[in-house]
């Protein structure tokens, strides 16, 4: 596993792409932060770091679409025939489950770096925050953030491996990780409720703040927000994630390291 | 001893029954050119070998190890592979694609391990284009590059010789040659090339519809296509007893439409045998039989028809 870890890391690393992603987030919080300054328009403070200030909207697309990028055909499915027959039956079975860790390690550190650079953004930008979280809860409020993204990272590598479908993936990671899919998979269950003489949105209202993309949205408030058990369920959404998106990411790594291994790879 | 055994081997996809009971041996030292039609099951078959597609029945024992022939010393697996076309990283270059490689397998000095075969393959270890910028046989060459990290001991290639310009061939042909002379590998090459697997097999295995159809050595391929007589006669069968009694050195085969074609012998020896036996001849011609319509025929072999004479379950002789 560290073997292969070592390998898929200096790729990716030699990679033109990840240095583009790593640009592309840059840009997109530094230039406003600096547009604020310069310009002395925006917020004239933040009530808290995590949420208002250093908001990680999207960062679950953006891990799931950089784990389409690792696991798909043009970058990596030839290649791994290459390394797929240098390697025995249970090695094998560790090369998939190597790419769902390998691609939670990128999004780790995707987080990371957006919150750096978020943070150089926020000094940049000279806005005060008013109400900072202590740095406990700021640690743990990145950790659930990660975990609600990696649900999303894990499918994406799965669809992958199963469909060695580019396109198919990339769609998979960008509706996949956007909630459309299991938003729209919801509102499909309630139409066909309501047509058997329930009423419309029932099921929503009850599974909705169950969903993965419910939950991401709620961490993402913030970290007293993540804590806080003050909602629908009364259940923090940190619990939440713990109970739905830990299963959900270790199921999937199961299913691709057991299952999809046994299918032919070329 | 055997590198590769097969028992039975069979793939079938949905209802493609893409090899079909398949029953090989490929010897310790062997250069095996693979030979079969496009859609024959050759592709299909080696990727059954390496342990890329799992057989629907039947086994592959590899260096006489049902567990997928272990690992070298070192702990790497014995079999490198070029399965289709060169499954490489484009966006990177030849040598990084050989230090992810190295580096997967475990393997410390990795940039060392990638020099030296980019130098085994002819590529520099000093360019820093990608390969995305690579002609095909450059592309061919890093996928055999790519095959032999970790110092395989079988080597599996599939269409090596595709897109490979004069001279690439030559010395992709020199490079095989090498490395089975020289490290011992055992190598197993499908191709349609079959003047460049000619030069360099020393055993053959022709499929055809899944099935193998002939097995033989260079030496008898050579025996094979050599000159031989073709004489077609009033009475077949007394005049093949006969010509079998005065010529015993020679070799006799029927072709469908039921002349004898006769190697071993001269022209000016069957025409006197014929001559001396009383024999009535309708036809005598010498015949040059060419490598590639020896391999055609072969091929051609249809499911549920007898394999031709003189192959897989014997000759006439």
């Amino acid at each position: 596993m560290i073997a292969l870890l070592r390998s898929d890391a200096y790729r990716v690393l030699h990679s033109r792409w990840i240095w583009l992603v790593a640009a592309i987030v840059a840009f997109l919080l530094l230039a406003p932060a600096l547009m604020m300054r310069w310009t002395s328009m925006g917020p004239v403070c933040y009530d808290d770091l995590t949420g208002s200030a250093l908001p990680m909207t999207g960062v679950q697309i953006l891990a799931a679409a950089m784990a389409a990028i690792v696991c798909c055909d043009r970058t990596d499915i030839g290649f791994a025939r290459s390394i797929l027959s240098s390697l025995g039956e249970r090695a094998r079975m560790v090369w998939f489950a190597e790419k769902c860790v390998f691609s939670l390690v990128l999004d780790a550190v995707l987080i990371v770096f957006t919150f750096v650079v978020g943070l150089l953004g926020l000094l940049a930008s000279g806005v005060p925050v008013t109400n900072p979280e202590p740095a406990w809860q700021v640690a743990a409020w990145l950790g659930f953030t990660w975990l609600c993204s990696a649900p999303y990272v894990v499918l994406t590598v799965l669809v992958a491996h199963l469909t060695r479908s580019e396109g198919v993936t990339t769609v998979f990671a960008v509706l996949g990780a956007g909630g459309l899919l299991e938003g729209g998979l919801l509102i499909g269950i309630d139409f066909l409720y309501a047509l058997l003489g329930g009423e419309f949105l029932t099921v929503t209202a009850a599974v909705g703040p169950w969903l993965p993309a419910e939950i991401a949205s709620a961490v993402g408030d913030g970290a007293r927000t993540m804590l806080s058990a003050e909602n629908a369920v009364q259940l923090a959404p940190a619990v939440r994630a713990l109970i739905v998106c830990l299963p959900l990411t270790v199921a999937t790594v199961a299913v691709d390291a057991l299952l999809v291994s046994r299918r032919d790879a070329a | 001893m055997n590198v590769i055994e097969t028992h039975g081997l069979t793939k079938r996809y949905r209802r493609k029954l893409a090899v079909d009971n398949l029953d090989m041996t490929v010897a310790a030292g062997d250069i095996y050119g693979f030979v079969g039609k496009n859609g024959s099951g050759k592709s299909t078959t080696m990727k059954m070998i390496c342990g890329l597609a799992r057989p629907t029945a039947g086994e592959v024992v590899l260096f006489g190890d049902p567990e997928h022939g272990g690992a070298t010393p070192q702990g790497f697996s014995r079999i490198g592979a070029l399965i289709e076309s060169p499954g490489v990283l484009q966006s990177l270059t030849a040598r990084d694609n050989l230090v992810a490689k190295a580096l997967a397998l475990g393997m410390t000095h990795a940039g060392d391990v990638a020099d030296d075969l980019l130098g085994l393959v002819g590529l520099d270890p000093a360019d820093h284009r990608r390969v995305k910028a690579y002609s095909l046989g450059m592309k061919q060459r890093l996928g055999l590059a790519l095959a032999l990290v970790g110092g395989p001991d079988l080597l599996l290639l599939d269409e090596p010789f595709n897109g490979l310009d004069p001279e690439a061939t030559r010395a992709m042909r020199l490079a095989l040659v090498r490395l089975n002379h020289e490290h011992g590998v055992t190598i197993m090459i499908s191709s349609h090339v079959l003047d460049q697997l000619d030069r360099v097999a020393t055993r053959f295995g022709v499929i055809a519809e899944g099935r193998l159809t002939a097995e033989f050595t260079d030496e008898e391929l050579h025996e094979r296509c050599g000159s031989s007589v073709r004489v077609r006669l009033a009475v077949p069968e007394r005049g093949l007893a006969l010509l079998e009694q005065t010529l015993p050195q020679a070799t006799f085969r029927a072709d469908p439409d039921g002349a004898l074609v006769i190697t071993g012998a001269t022209l000016d020896e069957v025409s006197a045998a014929c001559f001396s036996a009383g024999i009535e001849v309708r036809e005598l011609t010498q015949q040059e039989r060419d490598i590639e319509e020896y391999f055609v025929e072969l091929m051609g072999v249809q499911r549920g028809q007898a394999p031709l004479h003189g192959e897989k379950d014997g000759g006439v002789r």
